[in-house]
């Protein structure tokens, strides 16, 4: 077994307990390559077939190219999509009194209303007690203190404070009244594994990873505040090759982690992915 | 006892610092992934930001005690995981908490390292709590250990003070029949020793930190142990069952006689058709240990979670008593009589303490009165228990990945109950 073998591994033994111990399970997808590789796993542990919903929290603020690459992994796929867009926030209706957007917002307030309390509607109006996410431990410095299955209680609150023990493979189901368990078979995954895989099993991503006149996507967000950085990266192996030598962090483009110190943990700690 | 559940021996190795609290643990892995410019911009301006907010002298500590909670008491409460880049190896280091209250975060923490590195402040020498994280790693299988005494800073970086810690941290791993690598002299905050070595203590002739990891071999695979193959689940996809779960030791072939041990129908003789892989161009012939696999059988045989396949040479044990030496760290005692869940690889069953044998204390082990027997939160201690249904197992010194349970609290149907304690299984005389 090489590295990739073992990480598939780990995280088919993850989804597969996630699926026993869950009636009502579902899985993020936001169409980024984090994403496309928990469903190309998904496909590996169950024999080919999806067997839980797919739920991509809309924020309205998508990159055109990727709301394709949505129809298009619709159609290639077959998976049944749940798109989820917090309406009254968009729309300003109660409980809010204005719209919330990000020509008149900060990007902190922005994500959490639009990712955090849309996933939280979505929650409430639907009886899941299990949420596949895709993030992993070399994201950030609070990610990295993250569990395999986290539990979080109804009001989505991470009680970091006092996190279960994890170990040997065994794995804690939550089951309070409305609470739900996060589950989270990518958190060994370095960014250079996930590229490395992508490139072993050739799977489908949207281009804009790829370098276009001197520029490409390192992590995709929301329109407004997601920057490109400059790349000549035009195949995996080219950005391979460029992560091994970048002094940047993967979320250097995304405007929300570094609006103020301790920034994630306080969107985490609110239930931000 | 060896801990590993099998991973590649091309993954990167994982060694975890432990120690008590304040000793420097953070502050070394801080330094660590600073000198060897494993931090990237960001993660530098992070630090130095949070440095401005901080009096006091500069804390490399920061670059891993992420949260504000722990920047502001300048503690570790949860486990972090880091890699050490620019180097030919992968390292991933994992920083964890020295505080007693965070102990199950050590755990969780050191049940996925390969090494340690134990770190003794020059200034309080041995505490009680880097007694208890070495039997710990100890009965987490974690025989790699490099020992940095640190803060030498602070004692002039006096040879004769270093040389008499030595002597101590020998003692008690000799005590604890626990190997060690090597004892470094260093001084985490100033990085004396860490990457380099220093001109400040010319007197120490071995390597600095860094270029000793270098040392520390990567896991064994267990491909040659017996086989053990537990039943995760059953599918129904394509037609005729597929049978999905985790090689926990050995090798599993096609067409191989295999003996299929369930709880319900005791045990059978089959042969497994297929192994299946989705999109894979041709099929696998066998699975070794940790690849999660899907087999379709030749014959029909009703099967379920928790059932065993293994070879006719290599059965397994089943027993309705066990005893296990097992690490606690629930606030309440655990008593005799009390009610516990087993679970062993995908096996559950209930089980009550039948006794408790002893209590190991620090390097000494502690026989109680009949009356009095209870073990407290954070001790070790070898405890029997009744089963209400035998388990499939094996002794922990032969087989790792199935000899080792997790306790938890007994709870409804399909919720499971808090993880209270871990373990490994005793074969008599009952020691490792
Ligand atoms: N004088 C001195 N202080 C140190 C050294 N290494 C760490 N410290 C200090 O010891 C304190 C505890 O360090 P920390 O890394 O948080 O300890 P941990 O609890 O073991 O992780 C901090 O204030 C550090 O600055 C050293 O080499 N010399």
């Amino acid at each position: 077994m090489d590295h990739l073998d073992f990480l598939q591994s780990q995280s088919i033994y993850i989804l597969r307990e996630a699926y026993y111990a869950f009636p009502k399970l579902c899985m993020l997808w936001s169409m980024g390559k984090d994403s496309n590789v928990l469903l190309w796993l998904t496909k590996k542990a169950f024999g080919g077939e999806i067997p839980y919903p797919l739920l991509h929290i809309d924020t309205t603020y998508e990159f055109p190219q990727m709301l394709a690459f949505r129809s298009w992994a619709q159609e290639h796929y077959g998976f049944e999509l749940i798109i989820k867009i917090n309406k009254a926030a968009r729309f300003g209706h109660a409980p809010y009194r204005t719209p919330i957007s990000y020509e008149t917002h900060d990007p902190l307030t922005v994500t959490h209303e639009l990712k955090t309390v849309a996933l939280q509607q979505f929650m409430q109006e639907h009886p899941y007690d299990g949420l596949i996410t895709g993030i992993r431990r070399d994201e950030d410095a609070t990610r990295a203190k993250e569990r395999y299955f986290s539990p979080r209680d109804a009001t989505f609150r991470w009680n970091y404070h006092n996190q279960p023990p994890e170990f040997w493979n065994q794995f804690v189901v939550a089951t309070h009244p409305g609470s739900h368990t996060r589950i989270q078979p990518l958190l060994d995954w370095s960014e250079i594994d996930i590229w490395r895989y992508l490139e072993r099993e050739k799977i489908p991503i949207p281009n804009m990873y790829f370098a276009h006149g001197g520029k490409r996507y390192r992590s995709l967000g929301c329109s407004p505040i997601t920057h490109p950085i400059e790349s000549e990266a035009s195949t995996i192996s080219a950005i391979i090759e460029e992560l091994l030598h970048t002094p940047h962090s993967e979320r250097s483009g995304r405007a929300q982690d570094h609006q103020e110190p301790y920034a994630m943990q306080k969107l985490r700690a609110r239930g931000f992915l | 006892m060896r801990s590993n559940f099998s991973r590649s021996t091309a993954s990167p190795l994982r060694i975890i610092t432990v120690g008590d609290v304040d000793h420097g643990k953070s502050t070394l892995l801080g330094r660590l992934l600073y000198d060897t410019h494993s931090l990237s911009q960001e993660q530098l301006s992070s630090l130095h930001l949070a440095n401005q907010a901080h009096r006091g002298a500069f804390e490399f500590a920061f670059a891993l005690d992420a949260f504000w909670e722990e920047q502001s008491r300048n503690i570790t409460m949860d486990v972090t995981e880091v890699p050490l880049r620019r180097s030919a190896r992968e390292y991933l280091m994992i920083d964890a908490p020295g505080h007693r209250e965070f102990l199950k975060n050590m755990i969780t923490g050191a049940s996925r390292a390969d090494a340690a590195i134990l770190v003794v402040s020059i200034r309080d020498g041995i505490r009680e709590q880097t007694e208890r994280h070495l039997q710990l790693l100890k009965l987490l299988g974690i025989d790699q250990i490099i020992v940095a005494v640190n803060k030498l800073d602070l004692l002039d970086f006096s040879q004769q003070a270093f040389e008499q810690t030595a002597e101590e941290i020998k003692t008690l791993f000799n005590q604890l029949a626990l190997p060690y690598l090597r004892i470094i002299p260093l001084a985490a905050r100033l990085g004396a020793n860490v990457v380099t070595k220093s001109p400040l203590l010319p007197w120490y002739e071995g390597p600095a930190l860094f270029p000793s990891l270098s040392e520390l071999k990567s896991p064994l695979a267990e491909e040659e142990k017996p086989l053990r193959f537990f039943i995760q689940d059953v599918y129904h996809v394509g037609g005729e069952p597929l049978l999905v779960g985790r090689v926990e030791s050995g090798t599993l072939r096609v067409d191989e006689e295999l003996l299929f041990w369930s709880q319900h129908q005791g045990v059978c003789s089959q042969r497994i058709r297929s192994i299946e892989e989705w999109g894979a161009t041709h099929a696998p012939l066998s699975a070794t240990a940790g690849e999660s696999i899907a087999i379709r059988l030749q014959g029909p045989l009703s099967l379920q979670r928790g059932d065993l396949v293994t070879t006719p040479k290599h059965p397994p044990l089943q027993s309705h008593r066990l005893v296990v030496r097992l690490f606690w760290f629930e606030k309440k005692n655990l008593c005799l009589q009390q009610k516990v869940i087993l679970r062993l690889a995908t096996q559950r069953v209930g089980a009550s303490v039948a006794s408790i044998l002893h209590v190991v204390e620090g390097t000494t082990s502690i026989v109680m009165k009949e009356e009095e027997r209870a073990v407290h939160q954070d001790q070790v201690a070898d405890v029997s228990f009744q089963l209400e249904q035998p388990l499939f197992y094996d002794f922990h010194q032969e087989i790792p990945t199935t000899g080792r349970l997790l306790i938890t609290l007994p709870a409804g149907e399909e919720q499971t109950g808090e993880i209270i304690a871990g373990g490994g299984i005793l074969n008599a005389p009952y020691s490792f």
